[in-house]
This record gives C-alpha cells, sequence and structure tokens, in this order.
C-alpha cells in the first residue's frame, strides 16, 4: 500500500497510509464511462457542394454561377479507365494494370487549376455498373485539387 | 469496542496479528500496480475522447470507402444503403435486391417515409426560427447565422462496393421528396497528407 513516511531518526515516525479505495473507485467508473461511449468508427462525409443545377426551394434566389462555370471540367469514370473533359480537350487516362490511373488523374486536375485557379465546380459521372467506390475516389480528387463544388451527373431514369 | 494501547497501528494490524497456536497465512494485495494501470488506461482515453454532434449507425456489413479531403459529419436525414436492405435512419425501407431489380428509379416507399420526415424537419427548424427572432431582441443573446438548407440535408452511407446505379436510385429519390444537399459518408484515409 502507499505509505507516507515522515519518521525522522530519533523521533517519533509516523507512517501516513493513502486510501487508495476511493480512487479506484472513481477510476472504475471513468473507464467504464468512457469505454462505453467511446466512437471507435470515425465516420465523416464528402460534400457534393452546392450545385448550380440542384433543386432548390421557391423561396430562395437563383444561385450565382460559380467562376469560369462556361468552362466544362468532367470526369468520366468508366470500366476501361477515366475520360476528363477539359474545356472541348478530352483526355483519356487508361488503366493501368488493372488499376485507375489515379496519379495520372491527379497530375491533370493540377494542372487545370493551374490554369484556371478560380474555378470551383467539376462534374463526375460514373457507369452504372461500376461500384459506387469509384464515385467516391473520382470526387476525392477533384476535391484535393481545389474543385468544392461538385455536380454528380446522373442522367435520368429510364 | 476494544480498547487499543495509544501509538502507531498498522492498517491491517488485525491481521497480521499472529494467533497463538495456529499456524496463519497473510496475504496482501498490492493496489499500487492497477491503480498506475487505471492511471494509463483513463489518460488513453480521455485522449482519444471525441466529443460530436452526430453519430451514425452503420450496420456490419456496410464497408464505407475511404477518402482524404473530407468533413465532419453534420446532423442530416441519413440513407443506409448496404447489400442486405435499405435504411432510412435505423428504419428498413427495402431490401437492396428489391431495389437493384426495379427499373423505375423511384422508391416509393422511402419517398414517402422521407417526405414525412422532411416536413416535420421544416416545422421543426421554422420553430427554432422563430425563438432565434425572439432571442435577437435581448442584446444579451448570441445570435447565429444557420444554413437556411440544414433540414433538407441528406447524408448517403453505402457500402463500397454497391452497383452505381443503385445508388443513383436513391439519389433521384431523395431529390425528388424535396431533399437538397447530399452528402457521402465516407472514412478517413489512414495514411493521408492533404485533409480539408
Amino acid at each position: 500500500m502507499a505509505q507516507v513516511s515522515s519518521g525522522k531518526s530519533g523521533g517519533r515516525n509516523v507512517e501516513v497510509e493513502l486510501n487508495l479505495v476511493p480512487i479506484i473507485d472513481l477510476m472504475s467508473v471513468l473507464i467504464t464511462f468512457l469505454l462505453i461511449t467511446a466512437v471507435w468508427t470515425q465516420v465523416s462525409m464528402i460534400q457534393i457542394g452546392s450545385s448550380l443545377y440542384a433543386k432548390k426551394l421557391d423561396d430562395q434566389p437563383p444561385p450565382k454561377p460559380p467562376p469560369h462555370a462556361d468552362y466544362v471540367l468532367k470526369v468520366d469514370v468508366k470500366a476501361t479507365g477515366y475520360i476528363l473533359t477539359s474545356g472541348k480537350q478530352i483526355i483519356s487516362l487508361p488503366k493501368l494494370q488493372n488499376d485507375y490511373d489515379d496519379a495520372g488523374l491527379a497530375a491533370q486536375l493540377q494542372r487545370i487549376k493551374q490554369i484556371y485557379p478560380d474555378k470551383i465546380d467539376a462534374v463526375v459521372s460514373v457507369s452504372d455498373d461500376l461500384a459506387y467506390e469509384n464515385l467516391i475516389r473520382a470526387m476525392d480528387h477533384l476535391l484535393i485539387s481545389g474543385f468544392s463544388n461538385i455536380s454528380v451527373a446522373t442522367g435520368g431514369p429510364n | 469496542m476494544a480498547i487499543f494501547q495509544p501509538g502507531v497501528r498498522h492498517r491491517y494490524h488485525n491481521i497480521l496479528k499472529r494467533r497463538k497456536g495456529k499456524r496463519s497465512v497473510t496475504a496482501m494485495l498490492s493496489l499500487t500496480a492497477m491503480v498506475d494501470m487505471f492511471t494509463v488506461l483513463a489518460i488513453f482515453l480521455l485522449q482519444s475522447y471525441d466529443v460530436k454532434d452526430f453519430i451514425v449507425y452503420t450496420p456490419k456489413e456496410v464497408v464505407l470507402p475511404k477518402a482524404n479531403s473530407i468533413k465532419e459529419l453534420k446532423p442530416a436525414f441519413v440513407v443506409t444503403v448496404s447489400s442486405k436492405e435499405i435504411l432510412l435512419d435505423k428504419d428498413t425501407i427495402a431490401s437492396f435486391q428489391e431495389v437493384k431489380s426495379q427499373s423505375d428509379w423511384l422508391i416509393q416507399k422511402l419517398h414517402d417515409r422521407l417526405k414525412e420526415g422532411l416536413v416535420k424537419s421544416k416545422q421543426d427548424f421554422d420553430a427554432k426560427s422563430k425563438n432565434k427572432i425572439r432571442e435577437v431582441v435581448d442584446p444579451k443573446a448570441i445570435v447565429e447565422i444557420e444554413d437556411p438548407n440544414t433540414w433538407r440535408k441528406i447524408t448517403i452511407q453505402a457500402d463500397k462496393d454497391i452497383d452505381f446505379l443503385t445508388v443513383k436510385k436513391i439519389m433521384y429519390t431523395v431529390s425528388v421528396a424535396g431533399a437538397g444537399e447530399i452528402n457521402f459518408a465516407v472514412t478517413k484515409k489512414p495514411n493521408d497528407t492533404q485533409s480539408q
């Protein structure tokens, strides 16, 4: 047990013992509470952004178009790879060793951002049969490159 | 009550004192190591303790995609898409196969339930806004500027391997029901260097 000895040689020896039981009680309650309320999986979100084309309420004013909105920036995710439409230019980034060319896409997006630093809007479209993960991957690349106002092109229902 | 000789007595003097004629075994627990362990554990848990406004329920079968550029999750209606079923908050709406096989993009049950929820959410938001106006009259009250679209935000949390057509159907249905901003639930990439 925890003891504090204040004895001097020749004097009266007084030993004080700390009572650890309340500390243990407190610790047990605290640890139990923290373990129960702990969040182990950190779920975050990826934002599409307030799209110009999104559904608006009647009482809301029409949104102001972002800078260089007339310049089309679109990422198509297809089974064969990425197809990047930058204005009138179409850049094909085929799969490399059965995996999407993420480095190539990131480099192209950085290049476009350098040319149009004010541009923040972009469009993503994904083939119907592909996994949803590919949409997040393309959106993530656009957000990292500074295109925060992303629209997801879905086409219309059949 | 027993009368003891004045002076210092050991805490366990009753246990420690030898009994005549009998062989005694004394066992004393050392609590110092346990207190040390508790302290370390409490510090670790307190450090990793994260207070969040909104915690989302994720079923076991849903593996969220990973992303670098993430934001903190905000309160919203949560549509969960797993390989088994579609849920709105925690209520099951339809089975995944049912939604996948249907040709119509509108998921009627999800549409109706979400529309009901959005009406209620709008009423709550309006009531809250009225209270805010009352607070403005009081100069001591702190005025917060809130996004007017808070009540119609939607978070979609879908398994990473779900086909995009099913996610599109969900997106279409929530848009028709009157939802505004759509966000996607993700988990943070472990070795990220660029995050917002």
